[in-house]
Formats: structure tokens, sequence, C-alpha cells
């Protein structure tokens, strides 16, 4: 695509004066310089699962007085028989065994040696059990809600590294307060290939350029005293960067169709497809976060396998076949000992199923839940408590109590980035204990 | 050396008043009112000049064209606030030794002084109206409403207070609408608004075309009334319809807002093409309709048996022997109370309540009954005592008011919580009025606005009628408060274009264009973030003006991303080049006449289109949009469709693009 000098832009005008005016729109506002491979500068990945996925059912126990308490009183229904679980090493004499659901196989294939199990994570306080007072919650990094705070943990690291808005990416639904960086902000987006034309069908690229140039021009004209008319204009910028750097930079980079397979055409295989693409551009030797997630994982009924897309199986299949590519696509790029992969969620959900019949037997929302981070010098293993008989006799709380602070598994890889945690989470109720996540 | 400067002052303050275009931003400051109305004193005004003289001297030229006094002084104790922050930050990561602990007190406390400083500075922004992202444009006159307050405003209203109480709640209104308000004042137009300028028959015909559109756009027979709307899509065409015909647009306007508050995505739940459930949708989007501007208590009441509703959380599944908390969790956090008092912080419930309430309301079910028009099996919800749970429990515990051990059915459940529990006429209120005002009410003006809600028996016209007419509407916190949804901004837009509505007795190719047409504006909304009728969650959608939960307040900055500002500038050029060839008389809605200049079409479509008045560099850069560049074949000419094409349509979403057509 034919690119927008200053020179043209100016003669198109006719207005040489008008150069200084011009001038802050047209200077080259991304620094960053494509650089596809580049290993060095570390990445997160952080794949937000909204709905709260059930942890127990995804990463089950197969062994055990747990894996009986759940076959055959908790959910008898929902219950995987334990030689389908896919068992994780290292587990020798210990009384409780957890694996993986089988839906995690694809995942599982690539990615076994530097895969980690995190047992009984969450908001360690009782935050209640809301998906939006949750999510909040673990979007701003903290245990309980302050009026007026909307600074997320990850704006928070973008403001603290000083970072450009393209070394941080959202592909993501998310809360506001995750992109709500003061300094700069993120570049938030569902579809790169929508960034890489500039023109309405029926116009020529030129006409729309030109229109374009006009509209970046137009929004230089008044300044905004607002943080809101700030914020308007700065994604306007950050629209106009985007579409220049997918044009000319990002959108020719090929992600996928490896030995793995290909990302499919889910969200989250689109998510992960443009992830990649972003992570191969980026310049070398700096930090960058990108943030996916999936939605669906609230499964109150239907979760059993047979149920089709609702299912939890068909859920984590769609996740597990779709980070397998990606995960194949670092290592091929040289970026697996740079980047780490998070998966979170909310919470997790209840112990016991809420109904016997199969096909809607599913749990309502709970507290503590398993998951997984992986990547880079991640080595396999399996970190947290176990839950606890009280836990499992309970049938008023009816979940897990967290016993691992999600903020330790985020201090550990911010550790890893050469940042402080503590300069991130700052609540005075928390200290960090360190999980040994990449040792 | 202050004195030195004061008669310098003086005179710079007459060049800056009487020659705006040479020293002030002129949406700014254009003369001296306008000095007077943004800085509010005449002594300020000085200040204001003698600041840029200032700033001047200094070196800050740049920033000190237009910028006012304020303004200035905000950006250097930024500055400076962000300076002790860094310098902190420094000290804290360092070993803690005395001169440093010493040195980090010092700081803090210097932090502390400037931060408050800021805070203050920033609040007189805010109220000047510019802090909100308004102020401009506004005369002396208007907008004069305490910001909470809700004492009836003056009756007579300027035309820029009625556009802002139109375009904030009423997609821009109508043209019989700014004509109550311009004759009868403000109080007629809030009549007007909320009870309607139509009779029943006229509602039940515009519905009746709604009906008919939307068979249309899934070419159905229209004379056919037994067909029935068959998809999510069709609804959305119906609703489109009714946004663009009616005459009553606060009315569709608070369908919007229902829409969000019970939000459910009726294209998820899997009623299309369902033979016994597809008249769900329908009857689900008649439920909204009909309590638009109703009963609170009721519309929540009906949910109960909505089968939308049913199949969106599950009620159905619900029953003694298998509890599903689904339901009773959003019944209490979404519909009624909210999970925390939205001042307060304090939790309206606890888990204890969520197993309560799930009995509560447990023992319905899915069940079939004859379809009155087709005969038909229909799938209907019923209620099965033998399903219900009749335990006692406690709910509430600790609540003033509230807290009850009882086993209740559903119906008696939810008029304990709308009669009983404070939080729920408070968190209904604030969730609306946050909306119509402004994001962060005051604690007076939610509790004073839910005593009216309570002792209405949460009828929502007297509270609604409240807001519109009172002072907190028309105060500079209120104007130009948020990002408009997506929309809110292309009805509003398709509104002001196409002001006379679609008709259902277009010929058939004009019917389909129409068609498209819509479906673009349904896409172009989508893609800017909001499906109408389909949200992402159950929350609705996230960062919308005011419409977060558990107190974090947002002011639209959800509809901001790089992502959907693409998709909202592309929107508005598909939507208007398809409402362009749809043979519409573009250029007559517009009031476009043929020989009017450049400069004067640039100014007419801003005013026509958007209530904007450009300052002279907009109204020169839009200039040489317009005419820069014409092929040789071309001139200046409203009524040749290449010109209307390749420049009108992409003039208006140029205009589009700016900050102040897209807040509300």
């Amino acid at each position: 695509m034919k690119s927008l000098s200053r020179r043209n832009f100016l003669q198109m005008l006719g207005v040489g004066g008008a150069g200084l005016a011009l001038s802050p729109v047209l200077s080259p506002t991304v620094a960053c310089a494509q650089s596809q491979g580049a290993g060095d500068g570390k990445n997160l990945v952080v794949v937000n699962l909204l709905g709260g996925m059930d942890g127990y059912g995804a990463l089950p126990y197969y062994d055990g007085t747990l894996a009986t308490s759940f076959q055959n009183q908790l959910r008898p229904t929902l219950s995987l028989n334990p030689n389908q679980v896919i068992q994780l090493t290292g587990q020798n004499g210990l009384p409780q065994k957890i694996g993986l659901h089988p839906a995690w196989k694809s995942l599982h294939d690539v990615a076994s040696s530097r895969m980690k199990v995190l047992k009984n994570y969450g908001i360690v306080q009782d935050p209640g059990r809301s998906h939006d007072t949750c999510q909040i919650l673990m979007s701003l990094g903290v245990s309980t809600l302050q009026a007026g705070a909307n600074v997320g943990l990850l704006a928070r690291l973008m403001d603290h590294q000083n970072w450009d808005s393209m070394q941080f990416w959202s592909f993501a639904d998310t809360n506001s307060s995750d992109l709500n960086a003061t300094k700069k902000r993120p570049i938030s987006v569902y579809n790169l290939d929508s960034f890489n034309h500039n023109h309405i069908w029926w116009e020529s690229e030129e006409m729309a350029e030109r229109a374009n140039a006009f509209q970046q021009q137009l929004l230089t004209l008044r300044s905004q005293k607002s943080s809101l008319g700030q914020s308007f204009l700065t994604e306007s910028e950050n629209m106009h960067t985007t579409i220049q750097e997918v044009v000319s930079n990002i959108s020719p980079i090929n992600v996928g169709s490896n030995a793995t397979g290909d990302y499919d055409e889910s969200r989250i295989g689109q998510s992960l497809r443009d992830a990649m693409k972003v992570l191969k551009w980026k310049e070398s030797g700096k930090n960058m976060l990108t943030l996916v997630s999936q939605q669906g994982y609230d499964t109150h009924s239907g979760q059993a396998n047979s149920n089709g897309d609702s299912s939890l199986s068909s859920l984590i299949t769609t996740l597990s076949d779709n980070l397998a590519v990606f995960y194949t696509d670092l290592a091929l790029s040289g970026l697996l000992d740079s980047t780490v992969i998070l998966i979170i969620s909310e919470f997790g959900r209840t112990l016991r199923e809420n109904e016997s019949s199969l096909s809607v037997a599913g749990t309502d929302h709970g507290h503590g839940s398993n998951t997984i981070a992986l990547g880079a010098s991640i080595t396999s293993g399996i970190i947290g408590d176990d839950l606890t008989s009280n836990d499992l006799t309970d049938p008023w709380y009816n979940a897990g109590r967290p016993t691992l602070d999600y903020r330790d598994i985020f201090s550990d890889v911010f550790a890893w980035m050469g940042v402080t945690p503590e300069e991130i989470f700052t609540e005075t109720s928390y200290t960090r204990q360190p999980l040994g996540l990449f040792s | 050396m202050k004195r030195g400067y004061t008669f310098l002052y003086g005179i710079v303050f007459i060049i800056s008043c009487a020659a705006p275009n040479a020293y002030a931003r002129p949406k700014t400051v254009t003369n001296l009112s306008d000095f007077i109305q943004i800085a509010g004193t005449p002594y300020l005004c000085t200040s204001v000049a003698g600041a840029t003289v200032l700033a001047k001297l200094r070196g800050t030229m740049t920033l000190a064209i237009g910028a006012t006094y304020k303004e200035i002084k905000t950006r250097k104790t930024e500055k400076k606030v962000s300076r002790l922050e860094r310098k902190l930050v420094r000290l804290r990561s360092k070993k803690p030794t005395r001169r440093r602990l010493k040195k980090i007190a010092r700081l803090e406390s210097k932090h502390s002084k400037k931060q408050s400083k800021l805070d203050t500075l920033d609040s007189y922004l805010t109220q000047c109206g510019s802090g909100s992202g308004g102020g401009e444009e506004i005369g002396d006159n208007e907008f004069l409403g305490n910001t909470t307050s809700l004492q009836a405003y003056r009756n007579e209203l300027t035309d820029r207070e009625i556009d802002h109480l139109l375009g904030t709640v009423a997609f821009g209104g109508s043209e019989e609408l700014r004509q109550i308000g311009r004759v009868k004042g403000l109080s007629a137009l809030v009549d007007a608004l909320v009870d309607g300028v139509t009779t029943a028959k006229q509602n039940q015909e515009l519905q009746d075309d709604a009906l008919a559109w939307a068979r249309h756009s899934m070419w159905l027979p229209e004379e056919d009334p037994s067909e029935h709307i068959w998809t999510a899509g069709a609804i959305e065409q119906g609703q489109f319809y009714r946004f663009l015909n009616t005459r009553n647009p606060f009315h569709e306007w608070m369908v919007l807002v229902l829409s969000h508050h019970f939000s459910l995505d009726i294209d998820g739940i899997g009623f299309a093409y369902n033979q016994y459930a597809h008249h769900g949708l329908q009857a689900h989007w008649e439920l909204l309709l009909r309590e638009s501007v109703g009963n609170f208590q009721s519309l929540t009441r009906s949910m109960f048996s909505d089968s939308a509703m049913n199949a969106w959380l599950q009620n159905y599944y619900n029953t003694k022997n298998s509890p599903n908390q689904n339901y009773a969790r959003e019944l209490l956090e979404l519909f009624s109370l909210g999970a925390v008092d939205p001042i307060s912080q304090a939790p309206n419930y606890g888990e204890d309540t969520i197993i309560a309430a799930t009995a509560y309301v447990s023992g319905f079910l899915e069940t079939l009954e004859e379809n009155p028009v087709t005969g038909n099996d229909m799938m209907s919800i019923a209620y099965d005592s033998e399903r219900h749970d009749s335990g006692a429990y406690t709910a509430f515990a600790g609540i003033q008011g509230a807290e009850i051990t009882a086993s209740m059915g559903p119906d008696e459940f939810l008029n304990h919580v709308f009669a009983n529990h404070p939080g729920a006429p408070r968190y209904i209120a604030e969730r609306i009025a946050g909306q119509m005002l402004y994001p962060g009410l005051s604690e007076s003006v939610v509790q004073t606005l839910a005593n009216t809600l309570r002792n209405n028996n949460y009828e929502l016209k007297p509270m609604l009628k409240q807001i519109l007419r009172s002072e907190a509407m028309f105060s500079r916190g209120a104007r130009r408060s948020c990002i408009d949804s997506p929309l809110e901004h292309f009805v509003r837009l398709m509104r002001r274009v196409m002001p006379e509505g679609i008709k259902n007795d277009l010929d058939l190719n004009r019917r389909n264009q129409t068609i498209w047409t819509i479906w673009n504006a349904i896409y172009a909304a989508s893609g800017s973030g909001q499906h109408l009728f389909e949200p992402d969650s159950v929350f609705g959608f996230k960062g919308s003006c005011n419409i977060n939960r558990n107190g974090e307040i947002a002011y639209g900055e959800g509809w901001l991303s790089s992502q959907r500002l693409l998709n909202r500038s592309r929107g508005c050029i598909d939507i208007m080049n398809n409402m362009n060839s749809l043979e519409h008389d573009f250029v007559g809605a517009l009031a476009l006449r043929q020989g009017m200049t450049s400069g004067e079409i640039v100014t007419h479509v801003a005013t026509q289109v958007y209530g904007l008045s450009l300052t002279s560099e907009e109204q020169s850069l839009l200039v040489q949009f317009l005419t820069g560049d014409l092929p040789s074949f071309q001139t200046l000419n409203t009524s040749d469709e290449y010109f209307i094409r390749s420049r009108i349509t992409r003039l208006i979403c140029l205009i589009g693009s700016t900050f102040e057509t897209n807040v509300r």
C-alpha cells in the first residue's frame, strides 16, 4: 500500500505553511521497527477465561481421597473416569494426584516440559462470588474494592515501565481498568485484519488516505482539557498508528500453519494469531504484554462433555488447540524462552455439581481454582495446596478456599521481567510469597 | 516584576478578547463574554491574559495559545506531582537510611499538598464544564443548573439546552420536540418526552409497522400475521425501525437502557428458527417496550416468566432438589440491588442470601401451550409449587430492615426486596440517573431519587421527570459528560440525516436497500462495541456511561479503543453512503442548496447534523477537504452524485470523528 508522506500531504493540501501544525501528526509516532523473530525482551501473554473456569474440572484430581470424594459425593455426574485424565509427572508419593482434563491433550503434547500447574489459587480474602467484583479485583490486583481505583495491574505495569502504546496489546474483552494506563494507552483491537486496509470498498486508496490525513489533522485543532477528551484523542491517534503499522509491517508476518496445526476462527484462535503476529513484529530488546480472553466458562448448566459447544470440554479443547499452535509458533520464532503464558479466571466453581442429569448438570460460582502457567524457563511441576477435608464437608461454602494469592503468580513473572513486584502491588495487606515459578 | 506587567496584562487582555483568531482558540475564548463565562469573573479573565503573557515570555507559547490560566496551572501542577512521584518511587526502592526516610517524608508531604491543589484545580475545570469535555460554546446564560440539585430548572431553555436534553436521552429528538421546548419550555418538553406525544392507537400502529418491517427483513409475507419473527436479527431490524420512526425517542432510549440492565443476548439463547421457542424473542422485546417508562418492579417480576430470560439464566433448571444459583444471583446483583452499595461500597447481601434466594425463586419450568395465532405448540414458563423449595431460609443477615427468615415464593421475595432492602431503590435510581445526568452522582442526589422511586411504588415516570427537569440536568457537569454509545451515536446521526424515517410501503428494491442500510448500522454499532440486544455478557456493555457495577465509574471510555474508533469511523461512512444510495434526498435533508459556497456547506453540515459550531481553523481545513484535489471534470455541486459520495458523506463523517460529536 502506498504510504502517505508528509510531502505528499502538504502538496495535496497546497498549504506549505501548515507544515508546522502538521508535524505532530505526521512525525513518526512509532519507534518500533519491525524485527521478526526478535528473541530478547520479555513477553507476557495473559489468557483471561471469563465466566469463572471450573479449575477442579479442568485440572481434576484423579487419585487419592479427594478424587474419590469428587467422583462419589461431590460430582458423580461431572467427574471424569480417572483413566481419562492426563496424568502429570512428579507426583510420586503425593497422597492427592492432579492431572489435566483430556481436552488439554494438544497443549500437553507440545508444552508438558514447560508447564506448571498452580493449585487452589485465587483472591485469597473472600471477595463474594460476583463475576464483576472478582474480575475487577483481579484486574486491579487488589483484595478489596477501593472507590476511585481504576488503574489495573497490567496498566500499572505499563506505566511503571514507561512503555509505548505498542508494548501492550489487548485482543480481549476487558475491564476498562486493564487498559487505564495513565501515561500511554495500550492498543486495543479485536481483529488485526480489519486494520489492513484504509478504504471503504468503493473508494480508492488515495481517497481514503486523503480523508484519513484530514481526520488526523482535524483532531489536532482542538486541544482537549478533560481526561475523557484526551483519551479520545489518544485512542484516535492509536487507531491511525495501528493502521499504519499493520498495513506496512504487521500484516505480512506469517504465523500458524505449523506442525501442530493452525489457529481456528474462534475468538481465542483469532486473538492468539494476532498476538503471535505482534510478538514477532515487536522491536528487539523491548518487553511486551498481550492480553487475550475466552468467554463461556460460566457453566451453570451443560458442563458435561456431552453438551456440545457449551461444555467445559469443548471450551478447553478450543483453547488448548489454539494455545498449542501458539506455543509451537513461539518455539519456531525463537520466542519461547522469552515468553510466559498465564491462564487466569476470576474464580473457580462450586465443589458440588448442581444437578444429576447429564444434560443439565453444571457448577455455580465458587472461589478457589486450579490453573496453568507455561513457557519460558518454567519447568514442569505443581505448586500450591490441596483442598482440605473442611472444604469438602462445608455444604454452605461449597468451594475451595484459595491459599495461593493470584498476585504471587504475577509477581514471579514480573520479577522475571525485571520489574520489582512490590512497585506494582502496593496494597498494604499484600506480602509477596515467591512461588518459584521458574525454578 | 509582576507590577511591571500590569499594563501589559491589560493590553494583551484587550487584544486577546478582541482578536480571538490571533491569540485565542475561538471555541474557548472568542470574546469578553466567553472569557467571563469560562473564567467566571472579569478578574480571572485578566488573570488569563496575564498568564498568557507570562507563558509567552517564558517560551511556552504553544501551551498558552487559547489555554486558560487554570489549565496552565493544572498542567504545571500535574508535572510537579508526577516529578515528585517519580522521585518517591526512586527513593523508596533504595535502602532506607535515616536521611532517606526524612527526605521521603518531606517529599510525601509536598506531594500531598500538590495533589490536593491539583484536585482543586481539576474540580474547578470540571465545574466549569471544561473538565468533562463541555464548557465550550456555552453562553453565559445557559447551563446554570447546580450539579447536585434536583430542584426544577427554569422553564425557558436555550436552543443549546434543548439540544443537550434531546441529545442525551432522546437520540437528538426531533423538530417536533425541539419546537415544544422552544415554545412551551422545559416542563412541557419533559412531559412530551416521558408521557409521549402520541396516542395509544398511534403507538400500536408504530409497533405494527415495526413488526411488518421485521418481517420484511426476513422476506416473510407481510400479509400473513401468523408469520412470526424467527431471528434475533429481525427483532433488531424492528427496533431500528422504531429508533428511526418513533415520535417518542426517549421511550426507545429507555428500551436501550433497560436492555443493558436486564442484559440478555437474544441471539445466544438458541431461539432462532426454533418453532417452539422463537416467539420468545418478540415477547421479550415487547416486554421491554411495554415497561420502558412503566413500573420497574413489575418489569423485574415479568422476567421470572419471560422465556428468553429463563433460557439465558436457566431458572427453569432451578428446583428444590437441584438448586441452580444463576438466576438468583443475577436477580440480586444485576436487576435489583447490586453486589455493593454504589455509594458506601458496603455489601448488599452475602453468599447465604444467594442460597436463600435460589430457594425462593425456584419452581419454574418449561412447558408448552397453544399459540393463539398459529395454533401450534409454543414454549412457555410455568410455575410448579412441587419444584419449589419451600424451606425456611435466612436472607440479608445483618441488613437492617431487610433481614428475614422465612419460606417465600418468587413474587413474595421480590416484593420483600423492593419494599424492605434499602439498596434496591438506590441501586436502580443510580443506575438510571447516572446515565441521564452524569456518572458519579452524589449521595444526596441518589437518595432523593431513590425516595421518589420508592414513594411511587417503582413507577419510573415520576423519577424520570424529576431527573429531566432538574438543575443537575442543565448543569455544566452534565453537559458532554460521557462518550456516547455506538447505538446512540449512529441512531442520532441517522435521525438527523433522515428525519422523515423509513417507510414500509417502499418498492421491493428500495426496501431491500433500506434493510441493508439498517444492517449496516447494526453491524457498525456492533463493531464499535455495542450489538443491539446482544451484549457481551450479563453485565451489558462494560465501560459504558455509568453502567459499570460495583462503584467503578465509567464515562463511556469502554467505547474508546483503536478497534472501536476504527469501526465507528468506517461505520459512519458505510451508513452515509448506503443512505445516499437509497435515493434518499440527502442534500434536501441537510438543507444544502445549489449555489452555496464550500464554507456554507461545511458550516451547514456541522450545525445541521451535529449542532456543532466549528472553529475557523476547522472550517478552513474542512473547506480544503471539500474543494481540494477535485478531479478536472468536477466542480462544487451539491446535485452531483460523485461530489456527494466522495465529499459530502465523508465530510459528515470527518466532523463526526471529533471528540465533540462523540460525547453527550
